[in-house]
């Protein structure tokens, strides 16, 4: 398959000019060989490359405009014009104010998609839905966020955690608020809300007065009885006065969630005179705990008196009165009142204003 | 018997002398060189390059600078070293052709080692015949073709044909068995990285090249035809070996035959490379100075020398005819508007997928320095360069190197391809010139074209599902390519956010990363078009490049 | 005419071959024995050993058995907190306070092992760019794994977007793992096995760059913290997708749920995140140095999740919530977004 003949030598004659020349064929070989060696140098990433500090001198800034994200309407029902504002009527688009993106809502389940890390507080109130929108206003936004937390006691508790101890609760119609530098939080039944300008500016502040006057108006958002209107609008108590207690009311583990409002003003009641208020779950329920309730009572008080309308208790050492009284699945009194006559007062009052509901 | 004269009777050479010979230095010289071309395939990749200067064998051939000059009229870069091959032809005649270029050493080893002759044939294959005359028509008509503006050495030229053929064939095809061999290696649990070596291209994936069937048909068939003649490429087709033929006229150093030593055996034809009859008058253009016939001369009548030449026994000139000339000339005129008919230099027909690799020149000035020596396609660290077919470059483009994006893109900060480019068909540019950064920022960063959208098959635009890998793997900045972000409900009832891509072609540069990594994998939903390169102010897109503000 | 035929009509040295009885019956044995097994292999149903038969043309679909990654976790020492985070002027400085909080390297990687480092060298940009790992870094856990821990090797893979072997050069950490010590694993076309990861939604059965995972004890992410546009921060969990082979541009019709699947195909003992040069947009590419703002944090940790959900918002510097990604990777069980509240600082 190959070449079957050797390489041969027939000649006999090698000049020393031949050999001579041959080695120096060699040698210039050599040389190239050691030249390309020497070009063999290792690779500099940089020599490839641009200086860093060329990039710096012709930095572009990146100043393009970039169209907002469009969001998704369903076609046929609403109109362009009109944006969607969850809750809220469209006055709260007044003053020249837009609506930025849309009303987001969040669940339990993707709140630490909207506030990360702030979200545990909220879901230990038992959080149970997060209205979110941004309104506009040239270079100012606010953002107004909505939480529904079941319950006013709830509400009443993140706002007690959340707002600034030393500040003063406004309330109106049913809105109570504290007042910040760029807005306001506060809350309504079971709403716990949070106002937040971009800058402290008058706008700001007159949007948020309106938003929360918008908030007044809207109807409310849980069916439940808000037990804090109870005593601020019925008893005309100030906001700061009503307190709840979750558990263990009179210190008795039997008994929960109870609403009391104190600074009473009504003529005899004394200074610690407190209101109370409970809801049961069921009549049953609230005649079995009213029960159980006065059994206890009656350790440290004397009965006074017990009618149609309530029992009145009077404390053995201390003299001060207890009254309760029981109305379907409510229970409600009144304790540490100085004097009986303003004790069937206020049982009579909380009836009044208790039982309107 | 007796009265005869008695012939001189030498001592055989002593052995020093015999391993020096002239021959055995050729050999030597010939593996070197060919190791060196190898070499220099080796080390055109991004990782090796260093400073080799990879492209020297292309620049150091007389053809390549003398086209280019009559092409363009002036030397590119390093092409002056051309001159060290003319000097050597002047000297020693045509030594280039069996002493260092490795196509030549391809073909002379390919043609010993399956010559099954016996002696008498070997002669006579070694006979020369006329058709040997047919690459001087060749280089004439491929010279008249190079001065008309028409740059077609490339396709025949020697060492472009190497060059080309290892860059597309046959280092991809070494590539692709280490790496057989290396998985069955592994699969006994050896280490592989030691094979990275051997690779051409080490650290890549299989890299493809279209058309790499034809042009290593080309060399498998080029070299297979020394079965049937002897070195049928340099005797009958090499064009550079036509051009060193005729400069081997002047050549001060020859092969001479003592006639009263030669008693005409025809035993230095036996291994004759060049056809060159030096058993008669020799050809001085067709011989090789291979100095095989000083070793096969029995009787010492042959010297390689440039003293006491017999003047008597050479033939200087290549053996053509007027009327081959006529033709030759004649073929070159015509070639030449029968090429550009179609209209591959022109504005108005050009291929959209016509894109050249940055730092190329215009089109016309492009087709009048590309020598198709592929070594840009080799130094290719994606694998985006490709050999045009007719489809992108028609005839005249045929394996100048074109950009596919459908393979790969065009590395950001990579000059790699302008850095090997020997006659300046893509000029030496920096990253900087590239980018048009620091010096460079009045002109603008280099575009190779301009990216669209196909929207009726792009995923967001047309099928309202996520994607956008364009937009982000878009290199400049700011983005070429923005999106418009949209929130739409799909079929399935399911509120999607789409960010719709659109071209910002201000800011395009043409890199083609956006197509290369286009998940529409067959026919892209965005794809580069050639409109736009800044290469030719012909081709331009926008009337001026927008800015903010 | 009898007289022309002097010479016998078959040449002399014609050899007939006579068919004997044995002849026949070898022959007859030989073609049914090569016929028979020949009809064996075709015809035998496909259970019988050495059977050929294809009967619905799946038999001779390639399969290539899968393989899985193993849980390269290690819980960290008592007293030693999941995630912290290092301050400092240097990158050593950073990182050995992050790396000490969290227990020490020497606790994660024991002597004589391979550890596997991952950096993100996407692109074929200059390190202070942003828009790959710096080599500073790598440089020093190259050197801390191979020296404080004694490990046997210490690779350094990565499949990059742009030319690998340019990517690795100019982003500088080819010479920063070599200098300190490590090698370079660069994505051949041997490189990639089909890997198996159970749960995944998207990635169960893909190709992945194997050869430097093969016999890998352990492996380290070292991801910078960079912008995306599409999965809005790519950060210590997207670096996993540099080890993916394959089509892998398709997974941005689905980037969150891909980003979620890396982090329960690769279970690394430990993620660092490199906050010292921060691309705070235009990314992942970056490219301007406008888009990088310096850092002075390395985080690092046993919970990629919860390092994401730090890098996010206090590299990025985000407060936009957090990428969908985070919480879909803790419902897979890969770590809690919550711990990033509890994340150690040390200045």
């Amino acid at each position: 398959m190959f070449n079957p003949i050797p390489r041969r030598l027939v000649r006999r004659r090698i000049t020393r000019a031949e050999v001579l020349s041959g080695s120096l064929v060699l040698l210039v070989l050599l040389a190239i060989g050691g030249w390309i060696r020497s070009r063999a140098e290792a690779y500099d990433p940089a020599d490839r490359d641009i200086a860093f500090e060329t990039l710096q001198r012709s930095s572009v800034v990146d100043t393009l405009y970039r169209r907002p994200l469009q969001y998704w309407r369903e076609p046929g029902t609403e109109s362009a014009a009109v944006p969607d504002l969850g809750p809220f009527p469209q006055d709260l688009l007044a003053g020249g104010w837009q609506l930025d993106g849309r009303v987001e809502t969040y669940t339990p389940e993707n709140l630490y998609v909207k506030i990360n890390g702030a979200a545990e507080q909220f879901l230990a109130f038992d959080f149970e839905a997060l209205t979110y929108l941004t309104l506009v206003r040239g270079p100012i936004f606010l953002t107004i966020e909505l939480y529904d937390q079941a319950r006013p006691a709830n509400a009443l508790g993140l706002f007690a955690r959340l707002r600034n101890p030393e500040a003063r609760v406004l309330s109106s119609g049913g809105v109570h608020y504290t007042p910040t530098s760029v807005g306001a939080l506060g809350m309504r039944g079971a709403i716990f809300f949070r106002i937040v300008g971009s800058a402290q500016r008058p706008e700001v502040e007159q949007k948020t007065r309106q938003i929360i006057g918008l908030l007044a108006e809207m109807a409310r958002p849980t069916a439940a009885v808000d037990e804090v209107e109870l005593f601020t609008e019925g008893l005309g108590l100030p906001f700061e006065s009503v307190a709840y207690q979750k558990e263990n009311v009179f210190q008795y583990d039997f008994l929960e969630d109870f609403w009391f409002a104190s600074g009473l003003d009504s003529p005899g009641a004394g200074p610690d005179a407190r209101v109370f208020f409970h809801r049961a779950a069921s009549p049953a329920r609230a005649r079995d705990l009213y029960r159980r309730l006065l059994d206890e009572q009656l350790v440290e008080y004397e009965q006074v008196e017990a009618r149609q309308a309530g029992v009145l208790l009077r404390h053995r050492y201390l003299g001060t009165y207890f009254a309760l009284a029981r109305d379907g699945a409510r229970l409600y009194g009144a304790e540490h009142v100085a004097d009986p006559a303003a004790a069937r007062a206020l049982l009579k009052r909380m009836k009044e204003v208790s039982g309107g509901h | 018997m007796s009265d005869l004269p008695r012939l001189p009777i030498y001592e055989p050479a002593p052995p020093v002398r015999r391993w020096l010979r002239l021959t055995n230095v050729r050999l030597v010289c010939q593996a070197f060189f060919f190791a060196a071309f190898i070499l220099a395939v080796w080390a055109t990749w991004t990782s090796r390059l260093g400073g080799y200067p990879v492209s020297r064998l292309l620049e150091m051939d007389p053809l390549v600078a003398l086209s280019t000059v009559l092409s363009t009229g002036f030397l590119y870069r390093f092409l002056p070293w051309a001159l060290v091959v003319l000097a050597l032809t002047l000297i020693f005649g045509r030594v280039f052709c069996n002493w260092i270029c490795p196509y030549g050493t391809l073909h002379h080893f390919v043609g010993w080692l399956f010559n099954v002759r016996k002696n008498k044939e070997r002669w006579h294959s070694n006979r020369y015949r006329p058709i040997y005359s047919f690459k001087y028509g060749l280089l004439l008509a491929l010279l008249i073709l190079a001065a008309l503006g028409a740059l077609q050495i490339g396709l025949l030229d020697p060492i472009c044909l190497m060059y080309r053929t290892f860059a597309t064939a046959l280092a991809p095809a070494s590539d692709s068995l280490i790496d057989a061999f290396a998985r069955l290696l592994g699969r006994f649990g050896f280490d592989l990285a030691l094979l990275d070596h051997l690779k051409f291209a080490p650290g890549s994936e299989r890299r493809i090249f279209s058309g790499s069937f034809w042009i290593g048909s080309l060399l498998v068939a080029l070299v297979g035809m020394n079965i049937v003649i002897p070195r049928f490429f340099c005797r009958v087709l090499c064009p550079l070996g036509a051009l060193l033929g005729v400069t081997a006229r002047f050549a001060l150093f020859r092969i001479d035959r003592d006639v009263h030593r030669c008693t005409d055996c025809n035993v230095c034809m036996s291994r004759c490379e060049g056809a060159a009859d030096p058993q008669g008058q020799l050809r001085l253009s067709e011989c090789f100075a291979c100095m095989n016939c000083l070793d096969d001369c029995p009787e010492d009548a042959l010297r390689f020398t440039m003293l006491e030449l017999d003047r008597k026994q050479v033939r200087v000139n290549p053996e053509i005819g007027r009327r081959q000339v006529l033709f030759s000339s004649v073929l070159g005129l015509l070639a030449f508007p029968f090429l550009r008919s179609g209209g591959a230099d022109d504005d108005r027909n050009y291929s959209p997928a016509l894109i050249r690799p940055p730092g190329s020149v215009e089109e016309s000035q492009f087709l009048e320095k590309c020598i198709k020596c592929d070594q840009c396609i080799n130094a290719c660290p994606t694998n985006v360069l490709q050999p045009a077919t007719f489809a992108e470059a028609g005839i005249e483009g045929l394996w100048t190197p074109v950009l596919n994006f459908n393979i790969a893109h065009c590395q950001l900060k990579c000059t790699l391809c302008s850095e090997v480019c020997p006659t300046g068909a893509i000029r030496r540019i920096t990253v900087e010139e590239k980018l048009g950064k620091g010096a460079y920022a009045e002109q603008g960063p280099i575009r190779l074209g301009t990216a669209f959208f196909d929207r009726g098959r792009c995923l967001p635009h047309a099928m309202e599902i996520p994607c956008v890998v364009c937009e982000e793997v878009c290199p400049v900045s700011p983005k070429a390519i923005q999106t418009v972000d949209q929130e739409v409900k799909d079929v399935f009832g399911k509120i999607v956010v789409l960010n719709k891509p659109f071209m910002v072609p201000d800011l395009c540069i043409g890199c083609g990363i956006c197509q290369a990594e286009c998940p529409v994998t067959d026919s892209r939903a965005v794809y580069v078009t050639a409109v736009g390169e800044s290469r030719s102010p012909h081709r331009k897109l926008l009337l001026q490049h927008r800015q903010a503000g | 005419m009898a007289t022309r035929r002097d010479k016998p009509l078959q040449h002399p040295e014609y050899d007939k071959q006579p068919l004997t009885r044995r002849d026949f019956a070898r022959r007859v044995l030989g073609t049914l024995g090569v016929g028979g097994a020949a009809a064996y292999l075709a015809l035998a149903p496909e259970r019988w050993p050495l059977s050929l038969r294809d009967g619905s043309g799946l038999r001779s679909v390639p399969t290539e058995r899968p393989m899985r990654l193993g849980d390269y976790r290690v819980a960290p020492p008592s007293g030693a907190v999941e995630v912290a985070v290092g301050y400092g002027s240097s990158v050593a400085e950073r990182l050995d306070k992050a790396l000490e909080a969290v227990g020490g390297l020497p606790h994660y990687v024991r002597p004589g092992e391979i550890v596997l480092l991952k950096p993100n060298v996407a692109f074929d940009r200059s390190p202070n760019l942003g828009a790959t790992t710096s080599p500073e870094i790598v440089e020093e856990l190259v050197r801390r794994l191979l020296v404080d821990c004694r490990a046997q090797e210490v690779r350094v893979a990565d499949n990059p977007i742009e030319s690998p072997a340019d990517c690795f050069a100019k982003s500088g950490v080819r010479r920063a793992a070599e200098q300190a010590g490590g090698r370079i694993y660069l994505p051949d076309a041997n490189a990639f096995r089909t890997l198996n990861t159970p749960g995944a939604k998207l990635i169960e059965s893909w190709p992945v760059l194997y050869r430097p995972l093969s016999n890998v004890d352990k492996v380290i992410g070292v991801a910078p913290a960079k912008d995306h546009n599409l999965c809005r921060a790519s950060l210590g969990i997207k670096n996993w997708y540099g080890l993916l082979g394959g089509r892998r541009n398709q997974f941005h019709q689905d980037i969150h749920e891909i980003v979620s699947d890396l982090a329960l195909m690769m279970r690394p003992t430990l993620t660092v995140l490199d906050g010292s040069r921060v691309l705070m947009k235009n990314g992942p590419t970056g490219g301007d140095p406008s888009n990088v703002k310096p850092g002075h944090a390395v985080v690092a940790g046993t919970d990629p999740v919860a390092i994401d959900a730090w890098g996010y918002r206090h590299l990025l510097e985000r407060d936009d919530g957090l990428p969908e990604y985070l919480p879909k990777a803790e419902a897979k069980g890969c770590g809690r977004v919550a711990a990033a509240e509890s994340v150690r600082e040390i200045t």
